[in-house]
């Protein structure tokens, strides 16, 4: 094989073209070919191909880079719209697990349902205090009766709880104490101190109940001299 | 319109070559013969048998990669080359025969959705939507033919077969016979249905 004598272009030009060529595949335009003079065949063209296959490959494996950079983004997108919905999903869980509602007349219920975490008591004790603080309530009754399991971290934040409440000037009222749930806690130790205790939802109510039918001050007048 | 020798160039859906052709045509690329290997390795055909079928799309990518690096005229020497190599059947003794069987050994070679596209039986080609190569031989008296390829395959390609076939296959009389696209007409490289070659003599 010649390296060049007859050809059509002159040596120097074609390896002034391949220079060029290379430079600008070497900028990472990965596009250019060396153009093939239909009469140049000799070493030199073994030359040119190489680097238009060199070109080629790198053109393919950038294109492949780069799809697979724009399917990795995808999936990023994809994780972060998950743990996005994942997020409102939990704070919707967190407002549902501690949901504050009216049962009577001035008197609120938190029922609680589950187990209590660390987490967990502190977003039940911010969310009663705060709806004690907007609607204030004459009482409060905190029904246990769907608490599952009653550990010393449990019934810690049930006695914060209730003893927060109580210094906004409410009565508070534990309801849904089984005997299981009474064993365990005198077991504990737990301290309720003044509060009640009732083993029903409905006799924590009947103790407000019962208490508006002795009163003789109006509810109102009385939580004012309280506070 | 619909043109009956050349399907849409996407239609290559289910179409299939056989493992002896794809073979038969590495071979033909000579010195790009290592290169074909690994660009067809990279689509998924690791290793070419006779009695296999092959997508036809990973032979014409190979084709495409190997004219973009090593220009046209090694593609031409590739068609040039298999039309040397392959053993041309008993009765095959003019141009007009030579030309007008590759369109039947197309279609022997070929199948689309596991569907071949020839009957043995009846010796008809079965259409495939895969298009047709179809020879028009010179009118009386004068030395121009016209070759006009609808085939999936490429225009250097088929140049290359063209131009083997009308020199190994001489009209009586020619001394020498020359084989060129038709300029004038739009070819498939550039997205045309056909490309029309015009033999010469």
């Amino acid at each position: 094989m010649k390296l060049t004598t007859d050809v059509t272009q002159p040596l120097e030009e074609r390896v002034a073209r391949i220079e060029s060529i290379l430079a600008r595949i070497a900028s990472g335009d990965f596009t250019q070919r060396i153009p093939l003079d239909e009469n140049d065949e000799d070493a030199l063209t073994t030359i040119e191909v190489g680097i238009n296959f060199m070109a080629q490959d790198l053109h393919d494996l950038f294109a492949a880079n780069m799809a697979q950079q724009a399917k990795l983004l995808a999936q990023r997108q994809e994780i972060e719209d998950g743990l996005k919905l994942l997020a409102m999903k939990q704070a919707t869980i967190t407002a549902l697990s501690t949901p504050v509602i009216q049962v009577w007349q001035d008197v609120l219920c938190l029922p609680l349902v589950g187990s209590i975490d660390a987490a967990r008591a502190t977003e039940m004790t911010e969310r009663v205090i705060a709806a004690v603080d907007r609607a204030k309530p004459h009482g409060m009754i905190i029904d246990i009766t769907g608490i599952n399991q009653m550990d010393e971290a449990c019934a810690s934040a049930l006695v914060g709880t209730a003893r927060a409440v109580r210094l906004l000037g409410c009565e508070v009222v534990i309801s849904g104490v089984s005997p299981l749930v009474a064993q365990t806690l005198v077991g504990l130790g737990a301290d309720f101190g003044a509060i009640a205790t009732h083993r029903t939802l409905w006799d924590g109510l009947r103790h407000f109940i019962d208490g508006r039918r002795g009163q003789s001050v109006p509810a109102v007048e009385r939580r004012r001299s309280r506070i | 319109m619909t043109n009956v020798l050349r399907p849409p160039r996407g239609n290559l859906d289910g179409v299939e070559v056989r493992g002896e052709v794809l073979a038969g045509t590495v071979d033909a690329m000579g010195s790009y013969r290592a290169r074909a290997l690994v660009i067809l390795e990279r689509l998924g055909v690791t290793s070419v048998r006779a009695g296999q079928w092959y997508p036809l799309a990973a032979l014409l990518t190979t084709f495409e990669k190997i004219e973009d690096a090593a220009g046209a005229r090694a593609m031409r020497r590739v068609g040039a080359t298999v039309a040397s190599t392959a053993v041309w059947p008993d009765g095959i003794d003019s141009l007009e025969a030579a030309l007008s069987s590759i369109d039947v050994a197309y279609h022997m070679n070929h199948r689309r959705n596991g569907r071949e596209l020839f009957d043995g039986a009846t010796g008809q080609i079965v259409e495939g939507g895969i298009g047709h190569d179809v020879f028009l031989p010179a009118k009386p008296g004068e030395r121009t033919a016209l070759y006009i390829c609808g085939s999936f395959y490429p225009d250097q390609f088929d140049l290359g077969m063209a131009e083997v076939l009308a020199n190994k296959f001489k009209p009586a009389g020619a001394d020498k016979v020359t084989v060129e696209i038709d300029a004038s007409k739009p070819i498939r490289a550039s997205g045309g249905a056909t490309t029309t070659y015009v033999i010469r003599w």
